[in-house]
């Protein structure tokens, strides 16, 4: 039991030293003991070579492969991490498949994706300015077309005036021996209704100066005298109503698409009992002397505050005018909160 | 930020900003009409905003609408990769990308979101933390459950493929 302590060396220091003393005064023991250390079997040389496949890391845990998956293909991995898990997997080929999967999962955006009507997202500078600019030329556009409203509605009247003017002389020539000069007619009529003229008959042989304010339509075909009382003509009839002496100057009322003073062929009587071959013969023989001959009539600067009255009652803006005595517009005056500005019209005398 | 760089984060972004929201939305009316309501956002706040901070506020609003608007659709993805065959038809793919867009749709709204602005927009955990209002921890752990998710979804179809 001693010895085989002592072989294996498994005695304390002092009792080897006793072992070894006793074996010394033994020799035949000594034999013994020397046959028995013959048995002791030599070391073997055997390795287990694939001793690694029996290792176990820690990617052989299903989370932290993922895990380790993971955050290889965000680049959360250090160098060291990753060379550490290459090596594995270069132990593991079955895994890669695994790691071939995951670096599949990114996303990669579609660059034919765009967003459509990308325009509508800009946003573009409009400032005040530009609206004033805007309100400023809308202005100034009212403006013009207001006075060039009014210099083509004067141009109108005229170019109506000379016509009717022309058309008119031509029927009473013949019936009034000094045909009447014809100053102005309103516009406002048109084509097919009653046209409001303003006639004027200068003095005659007769002494008459000019026919009374009156109106005379195709439906009644009268004529109306206010200031010298009223005439009734009726066609084809006869007047008996008494006619004062007439000290107005202007005759309007005139129905060109219908009847004309030429055409009436109305006998007239007077107090005295006289017959008038025709209204204008009568009208003729009624005229008086008038000494002021200012007219009456319906004059352009009329039609023209008439029209600045209707374009500041449109736009909602101040448009003011002044007059001169005579009536005529002198200036025109624009307010508003972005424009104002005053325009002289007219000659200065 | 003055109007000039508003324009330039037009250019910039409304394309990244609409494929975001058209993969979470999965409807191209409503991915437009959010990219519009995003930059609306912006031009409301253009004063405020940072000009580097452009880019996180617009995908910050685009994040909100999509989740405003998967709670008012209560849309639930399907969650069981295993079950994904028995809804799509296999023959219906015909590369890796199809796939994977029907994967994404089956992600939970969250982690396809983070997921979407990692890959896309490769915003850092720490951004889409802060986009999204969670911790970089959390963060992590969505785009990794998802990633997961995915490559599971994608390994089932190949090998029904």
């Amino acid at each position: 039991m001693f010895f085989l302590d002592y072989m294996e060396g498994k005695l304390d220091e002092i009792t080897q030293r006793e072992v070894e003393s006793f074996l010394a005064e033994n020799p035949d023991l000594k034999e013994e003991f020397d046959n028995l250390d013959s048995f002791i079997l030599p070391q073997d040389s055997f390795v287990f070579e694939n001793k690694d496949s029996l290792r176990r890391e820690c990617y052989d845990d299903v989370n932290v492969f993922e895990d380790t998956c993971v955050a290889l293909i965000e680049g959360d991995l250090t160098d060291q991490d990753e060379a550490k898990f290459e090596s594995f997997l270069s132990l593991h080929t079955e895994l890669k498949t695994e790691v071939s999967l995951f670096r599949q999962t990114r996303l990669v955006p579609d660059p034919l994706l765009s967003m459509p009507h990308r325009d509508s997202l800009y946003r573009r500078r409009i400032s005040a300015i530009t609206w004033y600019k805007v309100a400023a030329a809308a202005a100034v556009l009212t403006t013009i077309f207001a006075v060039t409203h009014l210099y083509e509605h004067h141009r109108d009247v005229s170019t109506e005036n000379a016509s009717i003017v022309a058309s008119l002389k031509e029927q009473v020539r013949g019936e009034i021996k000094h045909p009447a000069s014809v100053n102005s007619v309103n516009s406002n009529v048109r084509q097919g209704a009653p046209i409001k003229a303003s006639v004027l008959f200068p003095k005659t042989s007769a002494g008459a100066a000019a026919i009374s304010y009156g109106r005379l339509s195709g439906s009644t075909e009268s004529v109306v005298i206010p200031s010298g009382g009223n005439v009734i003509v009726p066609k084809k009839s006869i007047i008996t109503r008494s006619i004062q002496p007439i000290n107005a100057s202007q005759l309007t009322g005139f129905d060109l698409n219908d009847k004309t003073l030429a055409d009436m062929e109305v006998d007239v009587l007077d107090d005295s009992g006289r017959t008038s071959p025709s209204i204008g013969k009568f009208l003729t023989d009624q005229l008086t002397p008038v000494e002021d001959m200012a007219m009456k009539v319906v004059h352009p600067s009329k039609i023209a505050r008439l029209g600045l009255s209707v374009i500041s009652v449109a736009t909602g803006r101040i448009i003011d005018y002044q007059t001169n005595k005579e009536g005529e517009i002198s200036s025109v005056s624009f307010d508003a909160k972005l424009v104002a500005f005053n325009i002289p019209v007219g000659k200065e005398k | 930020m003055t109007l000039e760089e508003f324009n330039r984060c037009v250019d910039e972004y409304a394309d990244s900003l609409f494929r975001f929201a058209l993969k979470s939305l999965r409807d191209e009316d409503k991915a437009r009409d959010a990219v519009q309501e995003c930059y609306a956002r912006l031009w409301s706040n253009h004063k405020q905003v940072n000009g580097e901070k452009v880019k996180s506020y617009l995908f910050t609003s685009a994040y909100h609408l999509i989740i405003d608007s998967s709670r008012k659709e209560k849309r639930e993805p399907l969650l069981d990769p295993a079950k994904a065959p028995e809804r799509a038809h296999c023959s219906q793919y015909s590369d890796l990308k199809e796939v994977l867009n029907e994967a994404i749709q089956r992600l939970p709204e969250i982690q396809r979101t983070v997921i979407l602005l990692r890959d896309y927009e490769g915003y850092s955990y720490q951004e889409i933390g802060e986009m999204c209002s969670l911790s970089e921890a959390q963060v992590k752990i969505y785009i990794y459950r998802g990633r997961v998710f995915l490559k599971n979804y994608i390994g089932h179809m190949e090998v029904l493929i």
